[in-house]
């Protein structure tokens, strides 16, 4: 069982991952988000104690998605406990200000620039997710600015890494 | 309500009241340390407050290794990296911090450098990834009643060069003593006594109501507020009232007991953003903008606010207000509250008081939305909304 969900957290890492790369690219909240970062600064998300990771770095105007490669280079690092503690927030059955509420994640860098991601995450689930999921996780849906369809397709299909 | 998961730790022993100060030694002692470190600041030693802890410590044996003063009121990485080449340098083996936020958070710097054996603190900024590290025996004396510092497990050090302010939130942060004597806060001015008075109000209120608050939080809020509606004035009006000036340590001590494990929310995420930007003083900032906050999560924490008139008003007030207008009476309290003593002590009321402009309000909001604290507030506030409330208090 507890393989399977940490099989289940790796593959919504890397669908959050590319996820984020995409709306960077699409969204332009995202991408206002985005263009402050420090160029080459790598984001690394994971799931402790020895759980799947994801890693993304900025480059230019883009987010790289890094598979999980890099994290000792990472200037943000924002881990999740445990996997439980991981899975609700990754499949949008709980939001991240609940997560960080109850201290279930520890973060290791920048507040400023974790707040900036987090936002980013915001925009990502209200793309990932339809309204009936992100409306019990969060007081105001981000509207989408494009199609469901085109984010998940970028998500996919585009070429995020390096 | 409970809530489905929380987390509370609190570990600090505290030494409460008269002759608390001539316990150090004896406790320093019991954690195994014989020669501190003092941790304070010029003015504090100008206006005599070294010297009383250092007559304290006379004649026990606990020798003081090193007295380092040069503490600004904006802590920074390289007051920390000074304060530990003196530490090490004098042998030192724990550390005592007088002072207020600035002396607090230094020494709090100071003991991630010397706990975790390492030369560059900036590599453990975040939240709750410090381990144990080395024992280092760790006493706070405040002296000022609203920071909450003495039992806090967060220090904000900036590092001027990277342009960050390092935020640093672990358990392992908590000292082991937290003293309160009444000679630490007896000559403070009304008006600063004013001003943290009503930071630990923000520290309780928003202790009971932001999205980490649990029972255990709530009771140390609730009897803080009761005790700043009883004492805040009686110690402004007449700083010798012993009485009030230890029941405003205790209150202070408690609403930081409360929000270390409830944390804070809007009021202290846009408070922070005006220290940053136009350089407001703490206590000031959340003066000005509790009421203004408290009107805009309304919605979300009527019941909760309409809770908190008991302890903010007394249960005469209590009691005479219907149910459904308890919240709203109890913003108009905090105004009240606010006004008398900007009467009695000149506390600032509007954001124009203190110095900010119109001009500065975009990028203080800018600032805001990327403090943590937001992320804590019951209700979500983004970009647009953190501006109207700063126009309002404008």
């Amino acid at each position: 069982m507890k393989q399977m969900k940490v099989l289940l957290a790796r593959s919504a890492l890397w669908l959050l991952g590319r996820a984020m790369c995409a709306c960077a690219a699409l969204d332009s909240r995202a991408q206002a988000e985005v263009r402050v970062w420090e160029d080459g600064v790598r984001i690394a998300m994971r799931v402790g104690p020895a759980g799947p990771a994801m890693v993304l770095e900025k480059r230019g105007e883009r987010l790289r998605y890094l598979g999980a490669t890099g994290i000792d280079t990472a200037y943000l690092v924002i881990t999740f406990k445990h996997v439980d503690a991981a899975l609700p927030v990754l499949l949008g059955m709980t939001s991240v200000a609940r997560c960080w509420a109850e201290r279930r994640m520890t973060m290791k860098g920048d507040p400023t620039l974790a707040m900036s991601v987090v936002r980013v995450m915001l925009l990502v689930e209200a793309y990932l997710f339809p309204g009936l999921i992100t409306r019990r996780i969060m007081q105001r849906v981000p509207a989408r600015e494009v199609s469901m369809a085109r984010v998940y397709l970028s998500t996919l299909l585009a070429a995020h890494g390096r | 309500m409970i809530p489905q998961y929380f987390e509370f730790y609190n570990p600090v022993k505290i030494l409460s009241g008269s002759l608390a100060l001539e316990n150090i030694a004896f406790e320093l002692k019991q954690l195994g340390a014989s020669r501190p470190m003092l941790l304070t600041n010029t003015m504090l030693t100008g206006v005599g407050l070294t010297r009383i802890v250092q007559e304290a410590l006379r004649g026990s044996e606990i020798t003081l290794g090193a007295v380092f003063e040069e503490i600004p009121p904006d802590s920074s990485i390289h007051v920390v990296n000074e304060a530990g080449r003196i530490f090490r340098a004098s042998g030192c083996d724990s550390f005592i911090a007088l002072g207020g936020g600035s002396v607090i958070d230094t020494a709090k710097g100071l003991h991630i450098l010397i706990t975790q054996e390492t030369d560059d603190i900036m590599q453990y900024m975040g939240a709750d990834i410090l381990r144990a590290g080395k024992r280092l025996p760790f006493v706070v004396i405040p002296t000022t009643a609203g920071t909450g510092s003495e039992v806090t497990l967060v220090a904000v050090i900036a590092h001027p060069e990277r342009h960050v302010k390092m935020e640093f939130t672990s358990y392992h942060l908590l000292p082991d003593l937290a003293v309160l004597d009444p000679r630490m806060t007896v000559s403070l001015p009304p008006r600063i006594t004013a001003s943290t008075g009503m930071d630990a109000l923000v520290h309780a209120i928003e202790g009971y109501t932001c999205n980490q608050k649990n029972p255990l939080s709530d009771a140390y809020a609730w009897s803080a507020i009761e005790l700043i509606r009883e004492h805040l004035p009686r110690a402004v009006a007449n700083g010798k009232d012993i009485e009030a000036r230890m029941a405003m340590a205790n209150a202070s001590l408690m609403a930081g007991v409360a929000f270390s494990n409830s944390m804070v929310g809007l009021v202290h995420a846009i408070g922070h953003a005006c220290g940053g930007v136009s350089k407001v003083a703490h206590g000031d900032a959340m003066t000005i903008l509790l009421p203004h906050v408290m009107v805009y999560n309304l919605d979300m924490l009527a019941d909760l606010y309409g809770r908190l008139l008991l302890p903010l008003a007394g249960p005469e007030v209590y009691a005479a207000t219907p149910a459904a207008e308890r919240a709203t009476k109890a913003i108009a309290v905090v105004r009240e509250m606010t006004r008398q003593l900007s009467q009695a002590c000149g506390l600032p009321m509007r954001l124009r008081d203190v110095g900010v402009t119109e001009a500065d309000l975009p990028a203080i909001a800018r600032t805001a939305i990327n403090d943590g604290a937001l992320l804590l507030n019951p209700k979500e506030a983004g970009l647009n909304e953190v501006t109207l409330i700063l126009q309002k208090a404008l």
